[in-house]
């Protein structure tokens, strides 16, 4: 792999480091525009300032391009959900807190919206494999929930999976057909799907009210 | 050998007996157009719709590439040509099922039971009607969201109206999305033929929006009773 020469010559493995961001930084636009089997290294190595050469060093090939971009959404996704919330606040208004910053999340980067929601079920049983790992993760985060419904233990151990997984076909719905605009205004409907089963409807709507965008809030 | 792999996966639909189990014996067998649903879904739920071929297709239905093109005009003709006949199967073995329920929820019951007792019958339905179309382009994946749009209603025909409370489309929506989910998990982790068992879990899930949890919960329970009771 080429590898600037001279006396400000940079270790390898920061170029190596500094590429690899750059290919992450530019990969979701172009598989968000050319959807994972219209894409090509051509494209992604263009729109990244990097050469082919370098780009093979560092992915193994598109696919590894792909669940690399992938893995790297859900994870700053994961950080911005489960920083968001005021730690020791209530279970239903860190709940309320987390899904609010994943549908500006969402707003913000519409192409790594699509990575995660769309293209992962196009880009083969890997992706699709690492897809369903998201769901159980954000499944456990979600049992947290039981502790409010007088049910509790009783509700069905697939509930969280359904939940969670009913979330993303809604998003992904409306994503792939072009309907998801303003997806903050969307928070009383995913609070409906994710809070309402552990909190019912009559509180989930007085959650939706305090937290929905033109909700007038301490800042 | 691929092809012989796929043939006998083709082969399997014939040989189930009619009913609420896989396709009419008879539909398959006799008809080369039936032959080619069957050929479509088994060479798609293994390779996928971009690596299917129409030569693979034709091969696993026992006919020619022309015999092929006189049933449909490309391979995604074909492809949707057989979801749609998935689609109507499913839904007159659920409609079968569910004449003479005694109320809606019961009537829910016996359509889901029915749909989970077809794609137990052959897992390569679930990945031909659940999996793949999301991977298959634009008017493919369309037209599978329009059908999963149409199951929330489906399941919905009949329910009284009244007392229950009528969820948002978007519940609706992420209702059949998180039942898929589930659906698609068992698969994957190859208990297709043990997909009745979620019945129970299906049905509360689906019901509780409507009916309450605690409500739901026991009518899931009484489902399960009575299956273990038989």
């Amino acid at each position: 792999m080429p590898v600037p020469v001279g006396r400000d010559r940079l270790p390898r493995e920061v170029v190596a480091e500094h590429q690899r961001a750059r290919v992450l930084d530019a990969a979701p636009e172009v598989f968000a525009e050319h959807g994972f089997e219209g894409t090509t290294v051509d494209q992604i190595v263009s729109a990244a300032g990097i050469g082919v050469g370098s780009f093979y060093s560092l992915f193994d090939g598109k696919l590894g391009c792909f669940l690399a971009a992938y893995d790297r959404v859900v994870a700053a996704g994961r950080e911005r959900l489960l920083a968001a919330p005021t730690p020791g606040d209530p279970w239903p208004d860190r709940l309320a807190v987390s899904l609010r910053a994943l549908l500006e999340l969402v707003e913000e980067q519409p192409a790594a919206a699509r990575i995660a929601l769309v293209e992962v079920h196009t880009a083969g049983p890997e992706a699709l494999a690492r897809h369903e790992r998201n769901i159980e993760e954000g499944a456990r985060l979600l049992r947290g929930g039981r502790r409010y419904s007088a049910l509790a233990g009783e509700l069905p151990a697939t509930l969280e999976f359904a939940i969670v997984g009913g979330l993303t076909w809604y998003l992904q719905q409306r994503l792939a057909s072009g309907t998801l605009t303003d997806a903050p205004s969307l928070l009383p409907e995913v609070l409906e799907i994710v809070a309402e089963p552990y909190l019912g409807a009559a509180e989930t709507s007085r959650l939706a009210s305090r937290y929905a965008p033109a909700a007038n809030r301490e800042s | 050998m691929q092809a012989g792999d796929t043939e006998r996966r083709a082969g399997r639909l014939t040989r189930l007996p009619p009913g609420r189990h896989g396709l009419p014996r008879d539909f398959v067998a006799r008809n080369q157009r039936g032959r080619l649903v069957a050929g479509t879904i088994a060479v798609v739920a293994e390779r996928g719709f971009r690596r299917a071929t129409v030569s693979q297709i034709s091969a696993a239905a026992g006919v020619s590439r022309r015999t092929f093109y006189t049933y449909f005009s490309s391979k995604e003709d074909c492809f949707l040509a057989t979801y749609a006949t998935i689609v109507r199967h499913m839904r007159e073995a659920a409609d079968k099922a569910a004449a003479g329920a005694e109320d809606w929820p019961a009537a829910v019951a016996a359509k889901l039971g029915a749909a989970l007792e077809v794609l137990a019958a052959n897992p390569d339905l679930a990945r031909f009607c659940l999996i793949a179309p999301q991977r298959a382009g634009s008017e493919i994946a369309d037209r599978h969201r329009e059908a999963m749009e149409a199951t929330a209603d489906y399941l919905c025909e009949g329910m009284p109206p009244a007392e229950e409370r009528a969820p948002s489309g978007a519940v609706a929506a992420s209702l059949v999305g998180g039942m898929v989910a589930l659906v698609v998990r068992q698969v994957e982790a190859g208990k297709g033929d043990s997909l009745p068992e979620l019945l129970p879990d299906l049905l509360e899930f689906f019901l509780a929006p409507f009916l309450g949890h605690e409500r739901a919960l026991g009518i899931a329970r009484g489902e399960d009773a009575s299956k273990a009771a038989d």
